[in-house]
């Protein structure tokens, strides 16, 4: 580890700031995007659940509700693939963010 | 030069940076010279010397107790560790070595150290040459990168052990730094 050797531009600076600031709202949608559709999925499958206590020869969810729930499901599989991205996103965007606010206060990481 | 030319020049770049700081683990890693390791030993025995002088106290007395087969008898024992009344402090082995025999302990600690060692010196000169080979290449590949940015408009993923004084440095030190001074066309222009 050394002293920081370049002045810091204060645009690269906040590009970097708002790139990490970004990465970790989008990451933030998506588990928030992730538990609101496992609640619908819970609920779906609870509603087919009782469907099929009240009639356990039937199909279960109605032909609508059942359509509904196979979409939930796809997004959630979709929406887990976006989550894992904006993680890597957040997590990278915010340790090069680490690395230039060192380099602000004189130092290099 | 193409921005595929310049992504392939940010990867050779890439693979530079890696093998000096390989280099510079190597050189930061390499065993000192024998002067220092010599100097070390002689610190080494002659504080043990210090710490642990022979002590026959049993020879001080109105009466001596001390005998030679006495302190045989203990050595041969294995009991020199625990006969303090009779040898004072010569529990302490290295101690011993070191008031009895410290040529032979210095020649036989020297014996197995490494050759080929830097001194302090020659380690500061060589690290801080591959730490300027670094920078010059961290600096070329970060002009590369904002090049590549501005005709794309879009990102460029850094190294996560890029440098952040480089990551965030203006355009204009980082083109004197790469001794441009025209900023980063010029550079490529050089690259090209």
């Amino acid at each position: 580890m050394s002293g920081a050797r370049f002045a810091p531009d204060p645009a690269r600076v906040a590009g970097y700031r708002r790139r990490a600031d970004n990465a970790r709202s989008v990451w933030r949608g998506t588990t928030e995007g992730i538990a609101e559709l496992r609640e619908q999925r819970a609920s779906l499958e609870r509603t087919d659940k009782q469907f099929r206590q009240l009639n356990p020869n039937g199909p279960g969810l109605p032909p609508a509700q059942a359509a509904q729930l196979g979409q939930v499901r796809d997004d959630l599989a979709r929406m887990n693939e976006d989550e894992a991205a904006a993680a890597s996103e957040a997590t990278y965007s915010g340790h090069v963010l680490a690395s230039v606010m060192a380099a602000t206060r004189g130092e290099t990481v | 030069m193409s921005i595929f030319e310049t992504r392939k020049h940010v990867e050779a770049i890439r693979s530079r940076i890696e093998e000096l700081k390989g280099e510079r683990s190597r050189v930061m890693s390499l065993p000192a010279d024998r002067a220092t390791i010599e100097s070390r030993i002689d610190a080494l025995i002659a504080e043990a010397a210090r710490s642990a002088p022979v002590f026959f106290e049993g020879l001080f007395g109105e009466r001596s107790t001390f005998t030679a087969q006495h302190f045989n008898s203990c050595v041969a024992g294995n009991r020199v560790f625990s006969a303090d009344v009779i040898i004072g402090r010569l529990g302490d082995p290295l101690g011993f070595l070191a008031v009895a025999m410290p040529e032979a302990l210095k020649a036989a600690a020297l014996a197995r150290m490494p050759t080929g060692g830097l001194t302090d010196e020659q380690r500061a000169a060589a690290i801080a040459k591959v730490n300027a080979d670094l920078e010059r290449e961290e600096v070329a590949e970060e002009i590369a990168l904002r090049e590549i940015e501005d005709i794309t408009g879009g990102h460029e993923r850094r190294r996560l052990d890029a440098r952040g004084d480089i990551l965030a440095a203006f355009d204009a030190d980082l083109a004197k730094a790469a001794g441009g001074g025209k900023g980063r066309r010029g550079f490529f222009g050089r690259a090209a």
